[in-house]
């Protein structure tokens, strides 16, 4: 329904340019076909003075009332001829006359009657969620719901599917494992018993399983694209990246309400849950040696990593296309440019990187790390020297024993310097480089002294330069004052040890390369320490603490780094060397107006911020497209089909109040993923057959409507997981670093997989190294994703390759082999039924025992395996 | 010809049901879902034409949007990115200005600092009855002039390769969309239902450096990824296990059709079942024509030498070998073939990367491709393919007129660079376009990847603008939202 806002008044004065009479007809003639109300290029409306005043995607208002000279619209007609931003675009440029008319107008205010015009139909996604009163009939209220849409088909549920089938479904959608042989044989003789108390206890028992936090986590990293390395060129291995996998499948064990959920993945540096912030940098990003030199591609690259942001956070917790704002106001939704720019604000302060997790005094690993320090102090003072080497692995350590000095030279035999960073410590741990004057004699485009000591790691950020012709590369600092030194450390690249993982190094960046070392000393005398620096020993037992601090201590991972925000701009048709106007921190404003921030708020509250508001109860889109998200993976297409689009572009809900009355059930229920879940399954639309009935699909070929349960192929990792637990192959270890399949490359070569087969794999598959944009030679052919875009749903196709892999690949071979050695009996038939029991939870019927016992006359039980894991009964879910 | 190009054995099964026409699976409906049925939503723009997929056979050929002037094309990509000012862009002002920095000459480009003008590295002669100035690093290519429509006005968004990579071949610089080939497998299908839709042919070194997004399926289902091997690897999981002796083979395929049978027989109508069996016999018809296609010893000895297959040059071989094998995919009817001339590996610069000592590497490429690619094509000719197949010869982009920091080589030049197609439906002997009197910058009519990319799909009888496929909130296109066939150098 359209609303119409009726408010007229009209503002004219004696000498005053007359709208209706000098203007509009100007507008009309020359702006009204891409500015009117049909059409609204660039989200311009001329006709509407609140349109005029707020502008369109420049992100600044087209007119200021009194201010003609700082009015975009005064700005744009008044361009050179053929500038390519003069409006009107095409045609000869406005008269003089017509220019000064509108300048005037604009000088006395830009008065114009207000004008009756209907107002924008709220987006569905966007209005308040009520409750709404569940139908009578029925006992789950979600059957009840779905019923009046069957009657209105004249449809009904299908009767309720056989036990063995409904276990098979229920533990693959809980747990995404298929039911081994004891799981189904006690589950039939509960279901003998009492088929409702069965079904109960196998419910909670399966909620209670730490593989249910698997298999749901599963589907939150697939909505986030998550992968453990940065994709692009070299594609590196991001390190410690799984300790954010963990903290999901954890939260889903525990399951932690989503609103908090939430906020720790948005703010979990402030939570107590540091590893939770790997969800902001979960997308690719490219790394600054792919983007060039080149200093706008450097700041495009940034505000490209910045979108890939705005993707996860607008896909996976908002089901909004947020990016479709980047460079124009949405196209079919409420957003416009500078909502867009508006929640960037939020995550000004966020950038891809490796951060030490803020964890607790009580954190093991803080413990653990503080004691080996004292150790290490200890071991450093009972060397009673004053010149040792301590090697940290991504940089080094050159200790003077707290001598007195008032600087250091570093003189480097070779013209070419190359140092990533430098610090000096005094005898109180603090780094005193900034108090000292560094310089150097090193010529380059990229000898920038202040690199050596901007904090900045990595050789992107390093001092390179080259001596002057006949002269030694010399790096200076001096301080005012002598000041005790106990050691400085050195690099040419430590962010790159610390980063990535499986990286052959083609040279060891770190090592401290030949170099003089001089201190200036009290009395002002340049003394030499040591002539080559390579002559410097460590101390094995100092080293063997390193060794040990740097596996038992607290360590950098890839979780994201905050970093100090720059004032944030609207970017004019996404350019971010083009910036429009300033915004404020906020959200789409539509929904909510203002979140009181502004571009001093501190990058910490903003985040917070942010992620309260999202998490809140009024955000009328988060719980809608989570219980969504949930209805998807049990039944196989979400009310909302489009999991990550709720705007104008994406599909209407086939059950509108359904979903408001989950999404009220589900904040009721303090955002209880569990208690939905429960619900979901409880339901008789969950219980019923997935047989075909002729006359039902017919009118829904889909099965949309839940008249019977629709039957899916089962998903990668259903299937793999399922194999390695049935042949009893499975490690079933919870959480974890990855177990590996890749090669260790160098840093410009691709990825190959070496082994997805053998023991060390036979993790569940949640465990597999995600390397983004790699085939896994077996399961990308049943749609697993490469990571690269957002991707909640995944496609599920069926190709020819799928039936290669699954046939022929040494994972299928290995576990046939496996199988049929566990399976074996000496009578022939029990080994059938041994198989059919262990795969498919059921006897073989008389001819297919028949014909099996007709196979295993030439063939092993080897072949009886690999033509059943190919079957469709074994790798459809029904 | 059966139209569902459905299984025997599937399509009996559904017959006796006879259920076709209405049945319809959650899994099966692939690219089906209108979801912008809400007409207001394209009421002003061209509305997506949904290839109609029969979830039996995705590959089954279908139509196009029109009548297509080509029905297949072969993408020869060069990874690194090939010198137009050494290769088909003459330039003689470069010769006039070698050794100086006249202004306009920018200070940094893509990896530093830049030089002076250098000419080019390779003499320029006039080849074929047009006289196309072409150099002498391309003798062999030179002499197909004649045939080809070259475009010198080529200009993308990026300087990086993975990037350009990414935009060439899957129209965004982003990861993860669907490639060029995937979106026309997913249109088309293809005619022979015995091999796959799109081959990706990789190069004898390896895959380029943006890998599998060059050939992969990005958000549309995987069925439409491409089948990625060369005349020397086959795909992996092709051949069965060592362990499996060809009866146990045929034993276990005839008692997968057995169980799956039996299985089918409870859920009658259930496409997404047929349809699974209808793979395995797809499956096993590319485990014979697979290795036939890719068995070249039954090729003529004067072919073999045509091409170079037997070379010194291991790496000319095989990618000879390589063009071969090209030519035999497309006679056999596979819609798109992509080969690679280049890659990345851990060990140096493998590909058409030559920020110094262009003159070896750029000459150790030409080595490869030329008379490999011009023994390709000229033998296309020959057996009266070109009428049918579009052949694209492409690179992410150009090179730079001017030295970069006064080296031996030339930095990434995104703002001018060419390609050429020849084949059905282009222009033979034409040239498009012109870069400025150094082949720094696009002088005239520049075309954008998307324009070329809009073009191809053109020749294949597909509307750029109405192959969409509906992705996180848009209808997802190979040209985003922009693109323009490039008309006059359609025949």
């Amino acid at each position: 329904m359209k609303i119409f806002i009726a408010s007229f008044f009209l503002i004219f004065s004696s000498q005053a340019v007359d709208f209706e009479k000098d203007i509009k007809p100007i507008f009309d003639d020359r702006c009204a076909k891409c500015h009117g109300e049909k059409k609204q290029k660039s989200d311009l409306r001329l006709d509407l003075r609140s349109s005029i005043l707020k502008g369109g995607d420049l992100g600044e208002p087209g007119a200021i009332p009194g201010d003609p000279e700082n009015s975009t619209i005064y700005k744009l007609i008044t361009l050179e001829k053929d500038h390519d931003d003069i409006m009107p675009p095409k045609g000869d440029p406005l008269s003089k006359k017509q220019i000064a008319l509108i300048k005037q107008w604009i000088s006395e205010g830009a008065k114009m009657p207000e004008k009756e015009i209907a107002a924008e139909e709220v987006l569905w996604s966007y209005k308040a969620v009520t409750k709404p009163k569940a139908p009578l009939q029925g006992e789950n209220p979600i059957d009840a719901f779905l019923e009046v849409k069957l009657k209105e088909k004249n449809l009904s549920f299908s009767q309720g599917a056989d036990p063995v089938t409904l276990l098979r479904r229920l533990q693959v959608t809980l747990t995404g494992f298929l039911p081994s042989k004891e799981e189904s044989a006690s589950f039939l003789s509960d279901w003998s018993k009492d088929a409702d108390k069965a079904y109960q206890k196998k419910v909670d028992e399966l909620l209670a399983s730490p593989h249910y936090g698997e298999r749901w986590a599963q589907h939150w990293l697939d909505a986030i694209r998550w992968s453990e390395t940065s994709g692009s060129e070299s594609n590196l291995y991001r390190k410690f990246a799984w300790k954010y996998r963990d903290y999901v499948v954890n939260s889903f064990n525990k399951d932690k309400p989503y609103s908090n959920f939430i906020v720790d993945q948005l703010a979990g540096d402030q939570t107590g849950f540091p590893r939770a912030t790997g969800f902001l940098v979960s997308g690719p990003h490219v790394p600054p040696a792919t983007v060039g030199q080149e200093p706008s591609a450097v700041l495009q690259a940034r505000y490209d990593r910045l979108d890939q942001i705005m993707q996860t956070i607008g896909a996976s917790i908002m089901g909004q296309t947020l990016s479709c704002a980047r460079c124009h106001s949405h196209k079919f939704d409420p957003i416009k440019i500078n909502d867009y720019y508006s929640i960037l604000a939020n995550f000004q302060g966020t950038e891809f990187g490796i951060r030490l997790p803020e964890l607790g005094d009580h954190n093991p690993s803080i413990i653990r790390g503080k004691k080996i320090m004292i150790e290490i102090n200890s071991a450093r003072k009972s060397l009673n020297k004053n010149l040792w080497l301590e090697d940290w692995r991504d940089h080094n350590e050159v200790h003077i024993g707290g001598q007195k000095i008032k600087g250091i030279r570093l003189t480097f035999p070779g013209k070419k310097v190359f140092i990533d960073e430098m610090e000096i410590f005094d005898l109180n741990g603090s780094n005193i480089i900034s108090q000292a004057k560094v310089s150097s004699n090193l010529k380059g485009t990229r000898a920038e002294i202040e690199k050596l000591s901007d904090g900045e790691i990595g050789n992107f950020y390093a001092l390179r330069g080259e001596a002057p012709k006949n002269e030694k590369g010399k790096v200076t600092v001096l301080f005012d004052n002598p000041v005790q030194i106990s050691h400085y450390t050195f690099s040419n690249d430590r962010k790159r040890r610390k980063n990535t993982d499986y990286e052959i190094h083609y040279n060891n960046n770190t090592k401290l390369t030949s170099q003089q070392i001089e201190v200036l000393t009290e009395s002002g005398q340049w003394k030499v320490l040591v002539k080559n620096s390579k002559q410097l020993k460590t101390n094995p037992q100092i080293q063997k603490l390193i060794s040990r601090y740097l596996v038992e201590g607290p360590q950098y991972e890839f979780i994201g780094r905050f970093i100090k925000p720059v004032k944030s701009h609207v970017l004019k048709r996404g350019g971010p060397n083009s910036p429009g106007a300033e915004v404020n921190p906020g959200a789409i404003a539509t929904i909510t107006a203002s979140l009181d921030m502004d571009n001093n708020t501190p990058e910490s509250e903003r985040r917070l911020n942010f992620a309260k508001w999202l998490a809140s109860k009024e955000n009328p889109l988060t719980a809608r497209v989570m219980v969504n998200r949930l209805w998807h993976h049990t039944f196989g297409s979400g009310i909302v089909s489009t999991l990550s689009d709720f705007g104008n572009a994406g599909a209407k809900p086939s059950h509108p109040e359904l979903l408001d009355f989950l999404a009220s059930e589900f904040m009721d229920n303090n955002w209880s993923v569990k208690h939905i879940l429960k619900l979901y399954v409880n339901s008789k639309a969950f219980k019923q057959s997935s047989r075909p009935v002729e006359s039902a699909l017919k009118v829904d070929a889909g099965s949309r409507l839940l008249w019977r349960y629709p039957p899916r192929r089962a998903e990668a990792e259903v299937l793999r997981d399922s194999v390695l637990k049935l042949s009893a192959s499975l490690n079933t270890n919870i959480g974890g670093i990855s177990y590996r399949i890749h090669n260790t490359k160098k840093r410009y070569a691709l990825w190959q997989v070496v082994d997805n087969h053998s023991q060390t794999t036979w993790r569940r598959m949640i465990y597999q190294e995600r390397m983004r944009g790699v085939d896994d030679q077996m399961f990308t052919a049943f749609d697993f994703p490469d990571c690269g875009q957002v991707l909640s749903k995944r496609p599920s196709s069926t190709t020819p390759l799928q039936a290669l892999n699954l046939m022929n690949s040494k994972f299928i071979d290995t576990q046939c082999e496996i199988l049929a050695s566990k399976f074996h009996s000496t009578n022939k038939a029990e080994s059938v039924k041994k198989l059919f029991n262990a795969l498919y939870n059921r006897k073989p019927t008389s001819d297919e025992l028949s014909t099996c016992l007709k196979l295993l006359e030439t063939e092993s039980l080897k072949i009886l395996c690999r033509a059943m894991l190919n079957s469709n009964e074994f790798v459809f879910i029904q | 010809m059966n139209p569902l190009n459905i299984s025997q054995q599937g399509r009996g099964l559904l017959n006796r049901r006879n259920f076709l026409g209405q049945a319809g699976g959650a899994l099966g409906s692939l690219g089906l879902l209108s979801l912008l049925g809400q007409d207001k939503l394209l009421a002003s723009e061209k509305t997506p034409v949904r290839p109609k997929i029969n979830p039996e056979n995705p590959y089954a050929p279908r139509h196009g949007h029109f009548q297509a002037k080509a029905k297949q094309v072969l993408v020869i990509y060069c990874p690194g990115a090939v010198s137009h000012v050494d290769t088909f862009d003459y330039k003689p002002e470069l010769v006039k200005f070698h050794g100086q920095k006249p202004p306009g000459i920018p200070a940094v480009t893509f990896e530093g600092p830049t030089g002076n003008i250098a000419k080019p590295f390779w003499d320029f002669k006039p080849r074929g009855k047009s006289g196309k100035m072409t150099s002498d690093l391309l003798p062999n290519m030179g002499k197909l002039a004649d045939d080809c429509s070259f475009i010198h006005s080529m200009t993308t968004s990026t300087s990086a390769h993975p990037q350009g990579e990414n935009f060439f071949n899957t129209g965004s610089t982003f990861e993860g969309y669907p490639s060029r080939g995937a979106w026309i497998g997913y249109a088309l299908g293809t005619e022979n239902q015995d091999l796959p839709a799109f081959v990706s042919i990789t190069d004898p070194r390896g895959n380029p450096r943006s890998g599998k997004n060059n050939f992969g399926s990005g958000f549309l289902p995987a069925a439409y990824q491409g089948t990625s091997f060369n005349a020397d690897n086959l795909p992996s999981n092709l051949k069965i296990p060592s362990s499996i002796t060809k009866n146990s083979e045929k034993n276990t395929n005839d008692l997968l059709k057995f169980l799956n049978e039996k299985h089918l027989e409870k859920f009658p109508g259930d496409t997404d079942l047929a349809a699974r069996i209808a793979t395995y016999e797809l499956a096993g018809r590319m485990q014979m024509s697979i290795p036939e296609v890719s068995d070249i010893s039954s090729e003529p000895q004067h072919i073999i030498d045509e091409y170079g297959a037997n070379s010194s040059n291991k790496i000319k071989g095989g990618y000879a070998r390589n063009c071969i094998l090209a030519r035999r995919l497309l006679e056999r009817g596979v819609r798109v073939v992509q080969l690679f001339n280049g890659a990345t590996t851990p060990n140096g610069i493998n590909n058409w990367d030559s920020h110094s000592n262009i003159k070896k590497t750029h000459g150790m490429q030409a080595e490869i491709m030329d008379q490999p690619t011009a023994a390709l094509i000229q033998d296309m000719k020959r057996r009266g393919m070109l009428d049918d197949v579009l052949v694209v010869w492409c690179t992410e982009f150009g090179r730079m007129p001017f030295l970069q920091g006064n080296g031996t080589g030339r930095d990434h030049n995104p703002s001018a660079f060419t390609c050429f197609m020849a084949g059905a439906g282009v222009k033979k002997g034409y040239s498009y376009g012109s870069s400025d009197e150094w082949g720094f910058k696009v002088a005239e009519k520049p075309v954008e990847i998307y324009d070329f990319n809009a073009t191809i799909l053109h020749l294949l009888g597909l509307d750029h603008e109405r192959l969409s496929y509906y992705h996180n909130g848009i209808e997802a296109r190979l040209t985003a939202v922009h693109g323009h066939v490039i008309k006059d150098i359609l025949a």
